[in-house]
């Protein structure tokens, strides 16, 4: 028998040919140049508006939020440790909630996505949960916890929940019935069915339901840590402000944007990595 | 050559099953020699996938029962396996790990590599280990499926129209792969379909399941003596019986043939 190898082109099939390393590098470029002048422009805005607050006389004494000062405030934060602290003190909150979350939200998405019923019981009470801002339980949550941190942990929980809740459910809603007759005659059962099959095909709703959840997680944390506590990122911003300095203030603010972006950063890392939908 | 030794002996004994208000099948009996290639065919809905499902442990009949090797099947075991009409292969995978998945639901999976390898080389699949399935072509799709229910060693393979979304010259490489292994591991075999021809090439023992409710109308051997079971002619005399069987089946007796378009040799 002989064969013909007909030569095909990179374009041929897409999705097994690399995209070559020229085009890539150009794509990237092109990205960065782009970030670079949206941070630029942004800074540039900034920095007019120190201008106008320093020439100011009514707001001179606000100078601190001009760009210069804040980033050596941040700088010196930054090197002398104190802001590692209190991002230490907020990180660990937002983890211990967002842990609770997953802890809860998912097994109850389990629940919805894999029963009618339980979806249909659950349908009224959670939309219902859901659209209640979670620090309208802060009082709640103060009386019900005995430490403030329980406090703070359960309203960063009471925020992520329902992202993971919802994208869990509707990720077990997506799943192919017949996987689990393939899995079921190869011996899959219980826990082990649960953990190569439901896990892997639900990872990357799974994984942007997290992520909407510490979204929210990350915007509720400084207004909860305005109360009680006497660490964490948001007790500084409310501390800075007490104290008048404004530079360390608008640092902490800005930390606080990078700090989350990176969160965030890692999640899309994740989501890319577990993927496996050709479409969305 | 065919030794017998890996292969189940199959009977079904007063089987029935209704889903609610649908009844899909009415006593059924069938024993099924250790080694025999049995083909189930009958019309849409005659019952022959309900039968598969409960002869592989998937659904409880409701009265009857499947013993294999003399056990009752009461669900699935690592003995049988389905492979269906669909491959539904899970699209993180690859091939490696969609063959090993048996295994590892049997926590056998340090034997998976070796078996994997093995098994690829079978059905022609060497070389695509690492490869992810969802870039593969329907017909290897359907190599990887049947390199899956193999993965086990099981005695008795059961198909489920393995081939009917395929492409004709994909189908017809596939039914040979199928009918070098199953001789060549000496299992049993279960294969439905819709198709005479497959039934005619695949099968030693060909079984016509009649509709509403499946009930066994007709049970032949094929002639073990045809030589080339891929010739018209000489398949045509046991063609045209099953055909009549068929025909003798449908309610208003009109149209004689499941599936013209599929048969138009
Ligand atoms: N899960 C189910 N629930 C209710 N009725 C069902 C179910 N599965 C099959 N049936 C019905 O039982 C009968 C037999 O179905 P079955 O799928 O076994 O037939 P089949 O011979 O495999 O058909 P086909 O050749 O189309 O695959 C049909 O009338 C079908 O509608
Ligand atoms: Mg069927």
């Amino acid at each position: 028998m002989t064969t013909t190898v007909i030569p095909l082109g990179p374009s041929a099939n897409p999705d097994l040919a690399p995209s070559p390393p020229r085009r890539q590098m150009v794509a990237l470029a092109r990205g960065a140049g782009f970030a670079v002048v949206g941070i630029g422009l942004t800074l540039g805005l900034w920095w007019l508006a120190g201008l106008w607050l320093v020439a100011n006389p009514n707001l001179v004494a606000f100078g601190g939020f001009a760009p210069g000062p804040t980033l050596s405030a941040l700088w010196q934060i930054a090197q002398s440790g104190w802001l590692w602290n209190a991002a230490g003190a907020s990180l660990y909150r937002v983890g211990a909630g967002l842990g609770w979350a997953i802890a809860v939200g998912v097994p109850l998405g389990i629940l919805i996505g894999g029963s009618r019923a339980a979806a249909a019981v659950s349908h009224l009470p959670f939309q219902f949960l859901r659209m209640i801002s979670p620090l309208a339980w802060m009082p709640v949550a103060v009386i019900v916890f005995a430490t403030w941190n329980g406090a703070i942990i359960f309203l960063i929980a009471a925020a992520a929940i329902w992202p993971i809740v919802f994208a869990t459910a509707n990720g077990l809603r997506k799943i192919d019935p017949h996987w689990f007759t393939v899995a079921r005659n190869l011996g899959g059962r219980g826990f082990a069915l649960l953990r190569v099959i439901v896990l892997p095909a639900i990872a990357q709703d799974l994984l942007t339901g997290i992520r909407l959840g510490l979204g929210v997680a990350w915007i509720v944390l400084v207004p909860a840590e305005f109360l009680g506590v006497t660490s964490g990122l948001g007790f500084a911003i409310n501390d800075a402000r007490d104290t008048l300095e404004y530079d360390r203030l608008t640092a902490i603010v800005i930390a606080i944007g990078v700090i989350g972006l990176v969160l965030d950063g890692c999640l899309l890392a994740m989501i890319r990595r577990y993927r496996w939908h050709s479409s969305d | 050559m065919v030794s017998n030794m890996n292969a189940s002996h199959v009977t079904v004994s007063g089987l029935s099953h209704r889903y609610r208000a649908t009844p899909a099948l009415d006593g059924i009996d069938l024993d099924i020699p250790a080694g025999q290639r049995l083909a189930i065919v009958g019309r849409s809905g005659g019952g022959k996938s309900t039968l598969l499902h409960i002869l592989a442990g998937l659904i409880r009949p409701t009265a009857g029962h499947v013993q294999i090797d003399g056990e009752t099947v009461s669900g699935p075991s690592p003995r049988w396996n389905v492979m269906f009409q669909q491959a539904s292969l899970y699209p993180w995978m690859s091939v490696r790990q969609s063959v090993e998945l048996g295994l590892r639901f049997l926590n056998r999976r340090r034997q998976g590599d070796a078996i994997a390898e093995r098994l690829l080389d079978l059905v022609g699949l060497d070389g695509l280990a690492d490869v992810n399935v969802q870039k593969l072509s329907g017909g290897q799709q359907q190599r990887v499926a049947l390199a899956r229910s193999l993965a086990t060693e099981p005695t008795l393979l059961l198909l489920d129209e393995p081939f009917s979304s395929l492409d004709a010259l994909t189908r017809h490489d596939l039914q040979d792969a199928v009918g070098r292994i199953v001789s060549d591991l000496g299992l049993t075999m279960v294969l439905v379909t819709h198709d005479l021809d497959e039934a005619i090439v695949l099968a030693d023992r060909i079984v016509v399941i009649g509709e509403q409710p499946g009930r066994i109308v007709a049970d032949l051997l094929v002639d073990p003596t045809l030589s080339d079971r891929r010739d018209t002619h000489a398949i045509a005399p046991l063609r045209d019986k099953l055909l009549s069987l068929f025909g003798g089946q449908s309610a208003g007796g009109g149209e004689p043939h499941p599936h013209p378009a599929r048969h138009a040799a």
